[in-house]
């Protein structure tokens, strides 16, 4: 059977537009370009010729919000971020409602989240960090918060300098763009795993309160104890003598304490592996790991997700059981990194 | 792998000698590396401009690259953090500051050289092998860090060593101890298979307990004084993953490897000869070398800077990797071979113990006889 393809109406156009303008042109360029290229949208090459060839395709009806949806589940607000990492307990994993979707989904309204039990992707920028959706897709539970951010864009060609009352002022001008912080906790029982990302600057005292939004929110379904931090210090002891092994994964600098007391070996270029200078190595080599807490590390990891060649950096913070990843990436990637810190404890 | 060839000298008299001394024992330390000109410059009084004509000069080998960084906070970035408009550490847009900042390194790009885990010492046969504290010294002051020897001492073996059933005994004992040091040394952070040095008997002992037991993996293999056949099948072992390399420092005056199977079985001449070319064996022949010379206090020092030490870390040179084995060994008739001079050295053997009991029976029996008829 043939759908008949419907003409886009004016309001949804707009609401397109303005979703264009701020949330899609805030992602990465990879990820856009790999939107318009899955669409078969002429590209370009700068973000300003990205907005045009998007707008161009929403008014001809090529771009639906359909597309941009499913684009940004996979897309908004993965990597970039900031991620704590749960074992998720016996109990949970064998609770049988897993299996049923209907079941999950009368669990979920029952803690009343019933509103944001499927909803459709948000596009509000809300002012305060809010629960907009939650779902159960691929075998896992997702709950998802929005909030509405200003994200300032220098623009130098806006620049101008005036006389007033006999001083010289200069102003210089950026341009407001809509943006918007995700953090979501997505709970995977068949993996065993759980993880909350935070993409509020982990400086912020903000960032502490939206973890215990999120513990709260939970705990409306289950006891917050049934998922167990993961012990990062431990994967980060893992991958550095993994690193030593083979080289899956290379081992930027790793920070080993003992007590208060530690060492740390590093390297300057960000893709490089201290673990290739021999002298650098022998020195690491003399070190029993067993006596050590690893407090910090980063690690140049590959994406899974069939991208051979792109690789990230991933930051381990040990003493606060948080892992953070700097390069955007889509939800496959970033669980991709995941289980390979999972699995290295 | 093989360090490139520079001429340093020249090098000296064209740029600075402190700065090019400093390259060069960058190169010496194996393995890749990557520089800046500053890093260089600041191991002297020279200037970095200096530093960086001098890297200039030497690329290649040397590549050179750009580090990109963020212009506010330093931090050195990843091409995938660069795509960001802001920098994933401090949270500024790069635009602010006027874009990524790139600046020069140079790069060494080369396979990392290989650790050395621990050591399995084992020696020849009538002797408790004095040089294995002597080598243990050597690989204890070689490293930056504690390398254990195992030193495996299982006796004098003399007439044991011609008798094959004796010879499986030790080899079974040597695969139990194998098997105990490898669980010691993964508990202790270890990891690894050791790295094995065998003299004389011992290589016996190794190649066939590696061949008896296929569960026994071990690292790079030092043979010295090598009584094995030049034909044994190390092909088989590297391609099971058993063994990684083969190295066979072999004498060419080694009289006692030379004789090897006319006594003990399933023996060959391969310390005097080198093992048949077409096994994938690192073949070094040490020219006057007897039996025992390779573990003298003057060649000792030498043989593991030169050749041994190189080869355990992964970067024998051109030059000794280049000497090739023997054209094909044909051993002698089998009735020449340690098939009947054994069992003929067996009967002596029990020939002189008989006597000698006898002797003394009858001894103590004459005696007994003289004193009652006294």
């Amino acid at each position: 059977m043939i759908t008949p393809i419907e003409e886009p109406l004016p309001a949804e156009k707009d609401a397109l537009i303005r979703l264009v303008k701020g949330v899609v042109l805030a992602q990465g360029n990879i990820f856009i370009k790999e939107l318009l290229r899955s669409r078969a949208i002429r590209i370009g090459t700068t973000k300003a010729e990205f907005e045009a060839n998007m707008v161009d395709a929403i008014e001809r009806g090529d771009l639906r919000r359909q597309h941009i949806d499913s684009w940004l589940a996979d897309v908004e607000g993965w990597g970039n971020q900031h991620i704590y990492l749960f074992r998720v307990s016996k109990s949970v994993r064998n609770e049988s409602a897993w299996s049923d979707p209907e079941k999950i989904g009368a669990k979920i309204k029952a803690a009343g989240f019933t509103r944001e039990w499927n909803s459709q992707t948000s596009l509000e920028y809300p002012p305060a960090q809010t629960l907009t959706g939650v779902y159960f897709e691929n075998r896992a539970l997702r709950f998802v918060w929005h909030k509405g951010l200003e994200f300032w864009v220098r623009d130098k060609g806006k620049d101008y300098r005036e006389e007033i009352e006999a001083d010289t002022y200069e102003f210089r001008a950026y341009r407001m763009r809509g943006d918007r912080l995700v953090t979501r906790f997505e709970v995977r029982p068949f993996d065993g795993l759980a993880a909350a990302f935070l993409q509020i600057a982990v400086e912020e005292e903000e960032h502490k309160t939206a973890l215990e939004k999120v513990k709260a929110t939970v705990e409306r379904l289950w006891n917050f104890d049934e998922f167990e931090p993961l012990a990062i210090a431990k994967a980060i002891k893992a991958l550095d003598a993994q690193a030593l092994k083979d080289n899956t994964v290379t081992a930027h600098s790793t920070q080993l304490n003992h007590g208060e007391a530690y060492l740390k070996f590093g390297v300057r270029s960000a893709q490089s592996s201290y673990q290739d200078s021999t002298p650098v190595r022998e020195a690491r080599r003399a070190v029993r790991l067993a006596s050590f807490t690893g407090m910090h590390g980063i690690f140049v990891v590959p994406t899974a997700d069939g991208d051979a060649q792109r690789k990230a950096r991933v930051q381990m913070f040990g003493g606060e059981r948080r892992v953070k990843i700097a390069s955007q990436m889509t939800a496959a990637q970033v669980w991709g990194v995941l289980g390979l810190i999972a699995a290295s404890v | 792998m093989t360090q490139p060839r520079i001429d340093w000298d020249a090098l000296s008299h064209t740029h600075s000698a402190p700065l090019a001394d400093a390259v060069k024992s960058l190169f010496a330390d194996g393995g890749p590396f990557e520089i800046s000109a500053e890093t260089l410059a600041s191991q002297t009084s020279r200037p970095a401009i200096e530093a960086e004509h001098l890297l200039d000069a030497l690329c290649p080998p040397l590549k050179k690259v750009p580090v990109l960084s963020c212009r506010n906070c330093g931090m050195d970035l990843t091409d995938d953090e660069t795509q960001s408009e802001a920098c994933p550490n401090c949270h500024q847009q790069y635009a602010e500051y006027g874009g990524v900042q790139a600046t020069d390194t140079f790069l060494y790009q080369e396979a990392r050289s290989r650790d050395v885990a621990w050591v399995l010492a084992l020696h020849g046969m009538n002797t408790r092998g004095p040089w294995q504290e002597e080598f243990n010294w050597r690989v204890s002051t070689a490293y930056g860090r504690s390398v254990p020897v195992a030193i495996y001492k299982y006796g004098r073996v003399r007439p044991g060593a011609i008798w094959l059933p004796s010879l499986h005994h030790k080899v079974k004992q040597l695969v139990t101890r194998i098997q105990t040091l490898n669980g010691d040394t993964r508990e202790n952070g270890f990891d690894g298979p050791p790295d094995v040095i065998a003299h004389s008997l011992g290589t016996w002992l190794i190649g066939h307990a590696l061949q008896w037991n296929p569960s026994i993996r071990v690292g790079r293999v030092i043979l010295t004084g090598s009584i094995l056949r030049p034909n044994f099948d190390w092909d088989q072992l590297l391609a099971r993953g058993q063994v990684e390399a083969v190295l066979n420092h072999y004498g060419s005056r080694d009289f006692w490897a030379g004789i090897a199977h006319f006594v003990i079985p399933d023996s060959g001449p391969s310390g005097r000869r080198g093992f048949d070319a077409a096994a994938d064996v690192t073949q070094v022949c040490a020219e006057g070398f007897g039996h025992s010379d390779f573990f003298t206090t003057k060649n000792l020092k030498t043989v593991f800077d030169t050749v041994w030490r190189p080869f355990l870390t992964g970067q024998i040179s051109a030059d000794i990797s280049a000497s090739t084995g023997s054209t094909g060994w044909l051993p002698w008739p089998w009735i020449f071979r340690a098939t009947l001079v054994p069992i003929f050295l067996l009967v002596i053997y029990w020939i002189i113990v008989v006597t000698l009991v006898c002797s003394c029976f009858f001894g103590i029996y004459e005696g007994c006889r003289i004193l009652r008829g006294a």
